[in-house]
């Protein structure tokens, strides 16, 4: 499953990192990722590829941090087209976007990279 | 006897012998011409008499290169650039590829292409239409 396959590829990089929500007790800095499954690609001899909307939140109390653990996290996941990790096999990985963020209350920087994934496998 | 649903994927084309590699979408599209007759047998009222059939039919899909693997079963859509810029014509075969399935065969001609490509890390799409060459198509069942 492509959620594993980018837990596995985050978690080398922030220890702290959660799919779809973290934990109760979580200290930054930390990582939540989430997958959505897209309509994937049809063609007449059947399905060319699955694709997924993709967005790893990373949490942090320095901005910085924040800024160059967005950068390794990026990275890692582009390096993922081409290759299978945890039986899933990815194909095209799109960078769409960063959108960065502050919580006032909690005083943490955020960013939210969001990728387009394609994968041959489910 | 159950009825049988025919999905849209099952509607397929080949050109020549093979099919398409990428193809998405398939289209049929039969104009028959008629000519208005009146004889005095007629009595004043125009009848209808069939002369032929204008038939086209319209492919679409994404830019896939078919492999070396696969060159001997595929068309792609490099392959069937090259055949609209030399005006062969060449049969085809239209309809659902299974044995005892309707399907109309004859030969035509690729009568036009256009591919689009933008600049993302995306397929990008190409289309063709096939004007069959009239008289030379044949509805059958694949045997």
């Amino acid at each position: 499953m492509i959620g594993e396959a980018i837990q596995a590829t985050v978690v080398a990089i922030i220890p702290n990192t959660y799919a779809i929500v973290g934990d109760e007790e979580i200290v930054a800095p930390y990582c939540v990722h989430i997958e959505t499954e897209l309509e994937p690609t049809r063609v007449k001899e059947g399905i060319l590829n699955y694709n997924y909307s993709v967005e790893v939140l990373i949490i942090d109390s320095l901005p910085d941090s924040v800024i160059s653990s967005a950068a390794l996290v990026r990275a890692a996941i582009e390096a993922l087209a081409g290759t299978t990790v945890n039986s899933t096999t990815f194909e095209q990985v799109i960078y769409e976007g960063d959108d960065p963020g502050f919580d006032q209350e909690s005083r943490l920087y955020a960013s939210n990279i969001r990728f387009t994934i394609e994968t041959k496998t489910r | 006897m159950a009825d049988t649903k025919v999905y849209q994927y099952q509607l397929t084309i080949k050109w020549g012998t093979k099919l398409i590699k990428g193809l998405e979408t398939t289209g049929f599209s039969n104009k028959p011409n008629f000519d208005d007759v009146l004889l005095k047998e007629d009595e004043g009222n125009a009848v209808k008499e069939f002369i032929d059939c204008d038939t086209e039919m319209k492919i679409a899909g994404k830019t896939l290169a078919r492999d070396g693997s696969a060159s001997g079963t595929h068309e792609d859509f490099e392959t069937l650039r090259i055949a609209s810029a030399a005006g062969a014509q060449v049969a085809f075969v239209y309809g659902r590829m299974t044995q005892g399935a309707q399907q109309v065969t004859g030969y035509g001609w690729l009568t036009a292409w256009d591919e689009d490509g933008g600049s993302e890390k995306k397929m990008g799409g190409w289309s063709g239409a096939i004007t069959a060459k009239k008289g030379s198509l044949t509805y059958g069942v694949q045997a």
